[in-house]
């Protein structure tokens, strides 16, 4: 299978600067590698504040990462302005109501990415919005409402909308299911699903929940503090894992006190 | 024709609409509103619904007392003044000075101090720095005292007054637009706009702005009433408007010595002066309640 996306060492470091004194570094994401392939699903797990977010962010763009670099199709991602990047990779963010512009009409925003990196006239960009909203399930008439007037779920399906709209390769979902209820959250997963089959999608998700990494994942990425601890197909991981935390997360029945000291093999 | 409305739809109003609905439902708010427009639709008319010339002396009719008084005559309705003038008519022209003059001096502070306040937002670390307190040394000084300071340099006269208002009210322009955009620019909907390869100028106009017209509008109202009373205030003093011009600071200014002799020289134009301001932050007032009132609910 072709490597879509390569990560090579990607790391991040905050410096806390108090004062006049030179700041402490902090170290939010250890060098990191992997690759995932064209079509395949990867699921980044982990404790709260292990960096899985971090990784995300770094992959879509929305942080740069302190040393690393990462290659779509043999292309480097630091090289590109957000422009290039975003027809490759696009992000769903965590808190869908907060990540909409709450003054500009739903159809408006998803005419944004096509007005500037597509060549289509206005007319074929509202036809656009108008199918990819038909493709997640809303109606062309949300096109002319406002964020506040939709209910979480649809939000969610808007999100999911502007990240299709531009036919990306990769999309990274951070913890985009958190806050939705048991039904819409699989009704969404679902779609997303379908998504992927229609369109050949790779996805990263990061995520809390051990059922929807089983249900939709091939690969697996456990995070703990800023470390990545270990990574392999879902079915390896889940079967034999040499990892305790791993074992902790993804089989919630087993009995596991979560380690304390720096890395759980010491 | 196609007939598309068939069936009772609600639909929630869109983020503006909601503010005017807001406006509304509160009656000072409306009140405010209509005696706004009714002093700026005066203002825009005043040449040619003013009864008489504001200039224009009647030598039998002077210190006339309103028409409402037993001595007062319905063809001066507001009386004359102590050269025998028309007060209705000069209270009418007098809007120019004290709504007209402060409205263009506003605009400009408005445009200087937005666009400085926009880069300043839009930018980062010392240019950033550099453009947002680029004129508060200004802000030292109360806006009347440098106004006088400006008029003691280059001479009483309006256009040195309007230079001197407009200077002073840039750097609060632009310190309300710097903070507002660096409050909005951390938000995940400008990321997500970032992500989606939009320019600066479009993440500016159309992605930024529309969010931060509530602290425009604010600003601006407050300017507005700011500006209003610093004509009046320098006219008032006699180093703005000179004297034949029919400004309502200048008029309150003139009718001191015969305050006992002729009250309604004093009230009318005061009158006018206070409602005005009035109904300005009454409107600035319940455009920030209503927008509070917005994010509560939403």
């Amino acid at each position: 299978m072709s490597k879509l996306l390569e990560v090579r060492g990607i790391s991040k470091y905050y410096v806390h600067k108090d004062g006049w004194l030179p700041g402490k570094r902090v170290c939010a994401l250890e060098p990191t590698s992997f690759t995932l392939g064209r079509g395949e699903t990867l699921s980044i797990m982990g404790e709260t504040g292990s960096g899985k977010s971090t990784i995300a962010k770094i992959i879509a763009g929305a942080e740069r990462p302190s040393q690393g670099e990462i290659f779509i199709n043999g292309q480097s991602l630091n090289l590109m302005s957000d422009q290039q990047r975003c027809r490759h990779v696009r992000m769903i963010f965590q808190d869908s109501l907060r990540s909409l512009n709450p003054q500009t009409t739903v159809g408006k925003q998803l005419c944004e990415p096509l007005i500037f990196n597509t060549e289509l006239t206005p007319r074929q960009q509202k036809e656009r919005v108008h199918n990819t909203l038909r493709k997640v399930g809303l109606l062309p008439d949300h096109y002319d409402f406002y964020p506040h007037m939709l209910s979480s779920g649809q939000q969610q399906r808007v999100c999911i909308a502007r990240a299709i709209v531009l036919e990306p390769q990769i999309i990274v979902a951070d913890e985009a299911f958190a806050a939705l209820d048991p039904s819409i959250r699989a009704q969404i997963i679902n779609l997303m699903l379908d998504l992927q089959q229609d369109m050949g999608i790779s996805f990263i998700f990061v995520s809390h929940s051990t059922e929807i990494v089983k249900h939709v994942s091939d690969k697996i990425l456990i995070m703990h503090r800023g470390k990545m601890i270990e990574f392999g197909t879902t079915q390896a991981l889940i079967q034999q894992s040499e990892e305790p935390l791993t074992r902790a997360l993804l089989c919630s029945d087993y009995n596991y006190k979560v380690p304390l000291n720096s890395t759980t093999k010491e | 024709m196609q007939n598309t409305k068939i069936y009772f739809q609600q639909r929630e109003p869109s983020p503006l609409r909601q503010i005017a609905l807001h406006m509304n439902a509160n009656p000072f708010a409306v009140a405010a509103a209509y005696f706004l427009a009714f002093a700026m639709l005066m203002m825009l008319l005043s040449p040619l619904i003013t009864p008489f010339n504001p200039d224009e002396q009647f030598a039998n009719a002077i210190l006339q007392p309103p028409s409402w008084h037993e001595s007062g005559e319905i063809r001066f309705l507001f009386g004359t003044d102590d050269l025998g003038r028309d007060l209705l008519s000069r209270i009418i022209a007098g809007s120019v000075y004290s709504l007209g003059y402060p409205l263009i001096a506003v605009f400009f502070a408005a445009v200087i101090g937005i666009s400085i306040g926009a880069w300043a937002g839009m930018s980062r670390g010392v240019q950033s720095s550099t453009l947002n307190h680029l004129l508060d040394v200004i802000l030292s000084i109360p806006s009347l005292l440098l106004a006088l300071v400006i008029i003691a340099i280059l001479g009483p006269s309006l256009l040195n007054v309007m230079f001197a208002i407009t200077l002073v009210l840039i750097p609060q322009f632009i310190h309300s637009v710097h903070n507002a955009i660096y409050d909005e620019r951390h938000k995940e909907y400008v990321t997500a706009s970032r992500l989606n390869g939009v320019n600066r100028w479009y993440m500016l106009t159309r992605v930024i702005f529309p969010n931060i017209t509530s602290a425009v509008v604010m600003q601006t109202t407050f300017a507005l009433s700011t500006a209003i009373l610093d004509i009046a205030a320098l006219g008032f003093l006699g180093l703005g408007v000179q004297a034949p011009a029919p400004e309502w600071g200048t008029m309150l200014a003139r009718s001191l010595d015969q305050v006992y002799v002729s009250p309604w020289m004093m009230v009318l134009p005061g009158l006018a002066l206070f409602l005005t301001i009035l109904s300005i932050n009454i409107l600035g007032d319940s455009v920030r309640a209503a927008i509070a009132e917005r994010v509560r609910n939403a």
